[in-house]
């Protein structure tokens, strides 16, 4: 999701909540720093230089926990919530807005609760899974931000990503069938070659009167063997040594023609190395290898686009199992 | 889809002797052109019970009945694919479903008659009609290929001939050949002058189905009998052959038009050539809007092939209209729905015009957009899209690109909607609202999925709705029986409904990205694109992609 102007009421609510919730946190634990009075009523109020206890464990601590807490469940269903997107609880936009912006609230919500202390080793482990789930979907916002684009601008081939293998198999399944033809064909027959005559002016210029009859080989010459098309295994070679491999390759960026401009040189040096006959197929495989390098590069962003998903849930999971626990265990000792 | 079956191939081959016996109207064309004929019809003899011809099935021939009596009808189930919710409450999924009119009427609108490749129409209620000696059928498919409207049953021993184009011409005489085809074909085609049969054969129409036909327009359903005989005296009958000019926009309203058979295609001048506002086929009409707002003609009316009109003059108009204010109601509705919709297509400023009309999206009026800086390509929309249609999405995310945006492969609602031009039954057509909706007595003959240039158009397997099938299999008391006939056709054709019984379209209800957005693209692209003055290059405009609303959002709340 781009941030844009459209978010600014979550990004007001998100500071006017951080705002009203760090005033309370001043008011009740250190009310001599502020010149107003916010604090909780006075049956409510714990004075943690008093008592010594942790701010956590306060009436006030307990709010920002239990909100914080609330959030992270709210963050959580929005994986159930995209399991069902027709459902009618709200557009999948709003959820993603307020699992962003809510998340962002519970950093100012967390740090409050725990009173900028790391508390116990079992604590800090929560805060470090805490801080990794944060950092990852910053992280993956941030990629939200500029992949999309960039797969825009430089794949223009774009296609579904589930039917990326199947393409793939197509091109090197016709490259294969390409290769085919170019096998030598079985030694035909010999039969006279009918010859025509030079034009005129090739013959004139050698100052070699024209032949106006056509010449058959029988009668001219005894060739008899048909010669060998010289782009053949030019082509040849170059499809077992480069385009193959590259069509064939699991991952093919490593490889010769995996690079934009070292293929563009290849096919380059290739077409002046055949003839005109072979040109039409020549364009054909540079355009499969275009279209490979596309796919492949496509692969790539979609894996970058969503590859950060591979710790930020697990690790929201992992987050969700310590919140739990933590819960549990306030409860249990408050 | 049904192959074709009649290729003359079967029955007896006529001479042109024996022809002569059976069409004897054929004895007034000139006996050089008669020698066209030999090998073109055969005659074929049908026990009781025996299926002529299946609707949906392709053919190129026409049926003259010499005796007997034969069924008319739709076999496959009169039903349309509709979306609506299976379960109910909270947790409520999305299916889909045949509905028929009767459970759930979609469109004020709607037809009571399905239009068929004969003189008569068929309820919709009770789809079944009966034809007689003397009549003939399938003449749409033999001038225009289109697969055969209805399923055609012996009901006892019947005779026919079935002949191909060249016979039909030189009977109804209404072959027209352009000049494009005349100077490009060295073979020589004829053009016929017609025979006393065509003379006869709206002697029986205007005696046996004009009043039906007129009486199948919603336009003359509250007319009185008197006026109806009155109106079918007067009436004329009138046929105009392919790429004739019927009105011209411009010219003095002098007629209204009921269609006969045939297609009509209206389109208004625009720069740079005709743009097509929709086609009209049989029992749909046109001409109103000139006679009821006395100004000239508003577009041209063009014959795809030969049509085949009912002509009300200007007199007998204006008398209907006064004597039945109701009717004038009606008309003025309708013209004013048609004439809002004409003026919607203005050209759009400011846009790259090139590629807005190479990819056809000035014809899209809701087109569905990705916008492609924004989306994540997390496939929500496509499993919104399947989760909504049981499974079956009728959209992919694929297509071409559009500056920033991909063109989703969904329909378009387009304003040229070639979809409807070859449906046998009439069945796809435009709602008021121009939305493109698919009636309860498609065939499935996918004529309209092969005619989408874009191939938005999806077929439906009927049998993965086993709700309608146990719906259909228990009679309703006092209900006519329907002919007994194994549906051998288990196809509806469907297309995106937009999710009408949602507050917005699935996909975009579904994006969580704010990326796909249902648009009118003339209007959307015009916005999102700021042309420069004095003909500088267009420039895209980021700040103003996010404030767009669907355009059927808020519909339904």
């Amino acid at each position: 999701m781009i941030i844009n102007r459209q978010h600014w009421v979550w990004a007001a609510f998100v500071i006017v909540a951080s705002v009203v919730a760090t005033l309370f946190y001043v008011g009740e634990f250190y009310p001599e720093r502020l010149p107003l009075t916010a604090r909780l009523p006075a049956s409510l109020h714990r004075d943690v230089r008093e008592t010594g206890r942790s701010v956590g464990g306060t009436p006030l601590g307990l709010i920002y926990g239990s909100i914080a807490a609330a959030i992270f469940v709210f963050a959580a269903l929005l994986g159930l919530r995209r399991k069902r997107p027709t459902l009618k609880v709200g557009r999948l936009q709003v959820w993603l807005k307020g699992h962003i912006w809510l998340t962002i609230l519970t950093i100012p919500l967390v740090l409050l609760h725990c009173g900028f202390s790391s508390g116990s080793p079992m604590t800090r482990w929560f805060l470090a899974i805490y801080g990794i789930v944060m950092l990852s979907g910053f992280y993956g916002l941030a990629l939200q931000h500029f992949l999309p684009r960039l797969m825009k601008e430089r794949v223009p081939l774009e296609t579904i990503f589930e039917q990326i293998p199947h393409l793939r198999s197509q091109m090197r399944e016709s490259a294969l069938e390409l290769r085919k033809s170019l096998e030598p064909a079985p030694a035909p027959a010999p039969v006279p070659i009918t010859t025509t005559a030079a034009p005129a002016t090739s013959l004139a210029t050698a100052g070699i009167p024209a032949v106006a009859e056509p010449l058959t080989s029988t009668a001219a010459t005894s060739v008899t063997e048909v010669l060998p098309d010289p782009s053949i295994p030019v082509f040849r070679e170059f499809m077992d040594e480069a385009a193959l491999p590259y069509l064939s390759a699991h991952r093919g960026e490593k490889l010769l023609l995996g690079s934009q401009r070292v293929s563009d040189d290849q096919f380059r040096l290739l077409k002046i190395s055949v003839g005109n006959d072979w040109q039409a197929r020549l364009e054909q495989l540079q355009a499969w290898c275009d279209e490979r390098r596309q796919l492949d590069l496509q692969t790539k962003l979609q894996h970058w686009l969503h590859g950060w998903l591979l710790v930020h849930i697990p690790f929201s999971v992992l987050l969700l199992v310590f919140t739990t626990w933590h819960v549990i265990a306030a409860l249990f000792f408050y | 889809m049904q192959p074709s079956t009649d290729k003359l191939d079967v029955g007896e081959k006529l001479s042109t002797e024996k022809l002569l016996e059976y069409l004897p109207w054929l004895k007034e064309i000139p006996a050089p052109q008669l020698k066209w004929a030999e090998g073109a019809a055969v005659l074929r003899r049908f026990k009781r019970g025996d299926i002529v011809c299946d609707e949906g099935a392709f053919g190129s021939t026409a049926f003259y009945i010499v005796s007997g009596k034969v069924n008319i009808f739709i076999a496959n189930k009169i039903a349309h694919v509709k979306t609506r919710r299976g379960l109910g409450g909270f947790v409520a999924r999305m299916k889909s479903f045949l509905v028929s009119d009767k459970q759930e009427h979609r469109d004020e609108n709607t037809k009571t008659f399905i239009p068929i490749d004969a003189s008569v129409d068929l309820s919709v209620n009770s789809p079944l009609a009966q034809l007689t000696a003397g009549e003939l059928f399938g003449e749409m498919t033999c001038r225009t290929f289109q697969p055969r409207s209805a399923t055609v049953q012996a009901s006892e021993e019947c005779v026919m001939v079935e002949f191909l184009r060249v016979i039909l011409d030189m009977l109804m005489g209404s072959r027209e050949v352009d000049a494009v085809t005349k100077a490009s074909t060295k073979v020589k085609v004829g053009t016929f002058k017609g025979t006393t049969f065509k003379v006869e054969l709206d002697k029986k129409y205007r005696e046996r189905s004009l009043n039906n036909h007129l009486r199948s327009v919603p336009l003359f359903a509250s007319v009185d009998e008197t006026f109806l005989a009155l109106l079918n005296q007067k009436v004329e009958l009138v046929t105009f052959g392919k790429s004739q000019v019927i009105c011209k926009q411009g010219d003095p309203a002098d007629a209204f038009y009921l269609i006969r058979s045939g297609m009509v295609k209206v389109a208004n001048a625009m720069p740079g050539g005709d743009m097509v506002r929709t086609y009209l086929g049989r029992g749909d009409y046109f001409g109103e809007i000139g006679l009821l707002f006395n100004q000239p003609r508003g577009a041209t009316c063009t014959a795809l092939d030969t049509v085949s009109l009912v002509k009300i003059g200007r007199e007998d108009f204006d008398q209907m209209l006064t004597n039945f204010p109701k009717v004038k109601a009606m008309l003025t509705e309708v013209a004013e729905a048609r004439i809002k919709s004409s003026q919607k297509k203005a050209l759009p400023r400011g846009l790259n015009l090139d590629e807005f009309l190479n990819q056809g999206l000035f014809e899209a009026q809701n087109l569905l957009v990705i916008d492609l800086d924004r989306c994540t390509r997390c496939d929500l929309c496509v499993r919104a899209c399947a989760e909504a249609h049981d499974g079956v999405t009728r959209l992919l995310r694929d297509g071409l690109r559009y500056d920033k945006y991909l063109v989703a492969t969904t329909c378009r609602t387009c304003r040229d909607p070639l979809c409807m031009t070859q449906c046998p039954v009439g069945s796809i057509r435009r709602k008021d609202n121009l939305e493109i909706i698919i009636e309860d007595w498609c065939i499935g003959c996918s004529k309209c999925a092969e005619l989408c240039p874009f191939g938005n158009i999806n077929m439906h397997p009927v049998e993965f709705m086993e709700e309608v099938k146990l719906a259909q299999a228990a009679p309703v008391a006092g209900e006519t029986p329907k002919p007994v006939a194994a549906p051998k056709k288990s196809f509806k054709a469907a297309t995106c409904d937009l999710c009408t019984d949602l507050s917005m379209p699935s996909c975009v209800y579904a994006c969580p990205h704010d990326a796909a957005k249902r648009v009118d693209p003339t209007e959307y692209f015009t916005r999102q694109f700021i042309s420069g003055s004095r003909g500088e290059p267009i420039k895209f405009d980021r700040r103003t992609t996010h404030d767009a609303e669907p355009l059927n959002s808020g519909r339904k709340k």
